[in-house]
């Protein structure tokens, strides 16, 4: 194992001690900002922010939420960040929401996790009608942002909290490191999302063992959805644990705006956006006639590089200062990120760490640093994770691993044994201890926005159309679809429905009956082909189709 | 309209030769974060608001000129 010096950093234990902390070592010190539709920038101070999460947790510990399953359906926001902050440091659990789906989905996750009360922004009212509020057994939906009528709103439970802490009657839970602290969700295997619940120990041990290996510099951009571990844990908690001054945005339309705005030095994002920003500067290259003398340059860089020769170039800052700004330092996880891109990044003069992790780790489990950093690797595994290659698979034992999926000990069992928890990844070692990925066991859809989606969960869907006998579906990194993976579904149609008709006529049907499937569905989730087939799929002896023959 | 569609996928992707009948993903192969580039574009031009789960649906070029004008949006 190769040795580099690390970066301090103190160590907390529980949400409420690293609240005191975060309020008692940064003060003052800006904490949020973001940008409005009139791009008006709004900034709140360490003090304000530990100040609004005291008073909204005072509120809710009134409410009697502590110990209870308190769920937040929003885009990022500063408000997010509030009520998450709150819910965990009064002993309740944040039931982190995907946004990106359906109302029914998002309702069915609501349920699923068992939660009592709902933070949610304007956009998701859909979600909750007076019919579904009662279905769902839900105490309070409590909105972000300005107050409605006929609606609670963030703000009047932070200002009741206020007169609460004020008149002094404060209430008083206490908080212990193995207590569920998140609810994230997870695309396992089955059709059904898997709830991962993750302690304050197993989040805050994560946070403080990324903080030894990677600095960020004054100014961070946080773009990652929030209630995803990887946007929560490593980026916007781990972001103030460092006292940075992060930027937030919650819309990929207004990102590229925000990011020239903000003019961030360090950013945590995922494969998506650094290729898209790598093709936007191609695309300006060849607009002004200029690609062929970009592409020597680049190649005189590398070249000198490997005899270890730095070379500065003012057309390169130039370029960087043009599409990135002060733009340094790219945390990138979720997916796998081209080890050539990284290097050309590395010319243009920003430094791209590549991380790896998976929920059920809260999330990371190694990353590279900046003083050590291997292109292609995933880093070096965290001091608090233990890693264990069997069979090509890595398992992962330590504080960061969860206890288990909530009410799911079947599905538990499945993916731990003896304290291991088995990722489903495959991957090796190098002699300097640098992780290396090279594949997926599980059969898991692994989007370059980081999001992952399992096959059997399309299959469901599309089984329910009359004329589909059986149907395997397959994501292919193929560099020309959507977010690089083209999902496939391969049909065998029922040949009792369909004996009378032409292949033409089976195609057009079942095109149409996946259209239909498709709008309910987010973009990179959409079925892009379909491929019909004259005979079963081979299976095995339980019957179950052999799905790397497909 | 087809001109100004075309104009606003050259300027996000650099991608030519849009016709009416152009699929997004299938034929153009756009991610998401192009198609969200593409819809500030139209916001800011039309000074509308679109709802990112609004677009699920839009698959070809002729969808989008159809949900611009139900809008009542029928000239850029």
């Amino acid at each position: 194992m190769k040795k580099f010096p690390l970066y301090d950093t103190e160590y907390f234990d529980t949400i409420p001690a690293y609240l005191e902390g975060l309020s008692r070592k940064y003060g003052n010190r800006e904490a949020i900002s973001y940008f409005t539709r009139k791009q008006e920038k709004i900034t709140v101070t360490y003090e304000e922010l530990v100040l609004r999460v005291t008073y909204l947790k005072e509120e809710l510990i009134a409410m009697g939420m502590a110990g209870r399953h308190i769920a937040i359906v929003s885009e990022n926001s500063c408000d997010w960040v509030v009520a998450c902050l709150a819910i965990m440091a009064c002993g309740a659990v944040a039931v982190c929401v995907d946004i990106e789906q359906s109302d029914d989905s998002i309702r069915e996750m609501i349920q699923m996790a068992d939660a009592e009360m709902v933070f949610a922004s304007a956009g998701y009212r859909s979600v909750f009608d007076p019919v579904s509020v009662d279905q769902l057994g839900l105490k309070q939906v409590v909105y972000l942002g300005a107050q409605r009528e006929g609606t609670k709103s963030l703000d009047e439970l932070c200002e009741k909290g206020k007169r609460r802490t004020e008149e002094q009657q404060s209430g008083f839970v206490t908080v212990q490191p193995d207590q569920p602290a998140v609810i994230a969700f997870t695309s396992g295997t089955t059709s059904k999302s898997k709830l991962v619940i993750l302690s304050h120990k197993n989040i805050l041990k994560n946070m403080c063992d990324s903080c030894l290996y990677v600095t960020f510099e004054e100014t961070v951009f946080c773009s990652l959805p929030f209630y995803h571990t990887y946007g929560l844990t490593c980026s916007i908690l781990g972001s103030l644990l460092r006292g940075t001054h992060v930027y937030i945005n919650g819309d990929l339309k207004t990102m590229l705006r925000d990011l020239k705005l903000a003019k961030p030095d360090t950013m945590l994002t995922v494969p998506l956006i650094v290729e898209s920003i790598y093709n936007q500067i191609w695309l300006n290259a060849e607009k002004a006639g200029k690609a062929d003398q970009l592409k020597r340059l680049l190649k005189l860089v590398r070249v000198l590089r490997k005899c270890g020769i730095r070379m500065k170039s003012k057309t390169l800052d130039g370029i960087r200062e043009q599409i990135a700004g002060n733009l340094h330092i790219m945390i990138c996880g979720g997916a796998h990120l081209g080890k050539e891109i990284s290097e050309d990044f590395e010319s243009f003069g920003i430094l791209i760490l590549q991380g790896y992790g998976i929920t059920e780790c809260s999330p990371l489990i190694s990353v590279n640093s900046n003083r050590s950093y291997k292109m292609g690797s995933v880093g070096y595994v965290l001091p608090s994770c233990e890693i264990r290659i069997v069979e090509d698979e890595i398992w992962v034992r330590g504080d960061s691993v969860m206890e288990g999926y909530y009410k799911a000990p079947e599905q538990t069992k499945e993916v731990m044994e003896d304290g291991w928890f088995k990722t489903g990844d495959l991957g090796y070692q190098d002699k300097d201890g640098c992780l290396y990925l090279t594949g997926r066991k599980k059969n898991l859809i692994v989007f370059k926005n980081g999001k992952k989606t399992s096959p059997e969960k399309l299959e469901e869907l599309i089984m329910q159309v009359p004329l589909v006998k059986e149907v395997v579906v397959t994501g292919t990194a193929s560099g020309t679809s959507v977010d690089d993976v083209k999902i496939t579904a391969s049909i065998y149609p029922d040949p009792d429905r369909t004996g009378h008709m032409s292949s033409y006529e089976i195609l057009e049907e079942l095109q149409k009956e996946i259209d239909a499937i498709n709008e309910k569905l987010p973009t990179y989730q959409q079925v892009q082909m379909i491929n019909i087939r004259e005979k079963e799929f081979s299976k095995t002896g339980t019957k179950k189709i052999k799905r790397h023959m497909v | 309209m087809l001109e100004f569609i075309q104009d606003a996928i050259y300027t996000v992707t650099g991608k030519k030769g849009v016709t009416y009948d152009t699929d997004f993903i299938k034929d153009l192969a756009l991610n998401s974060f192009d198609i969200m580039n593409i819809i500030v574009i139209f916001e800011d031009h039309f000074d509308i608001s679109i709802q990112p789960r609004e677009v699920w649906h839009l698959h070809l070029v002729r969808d989008v000129i159809e949900y611009l004008e139900e809008r009542g949006i029928t000239q850029p």
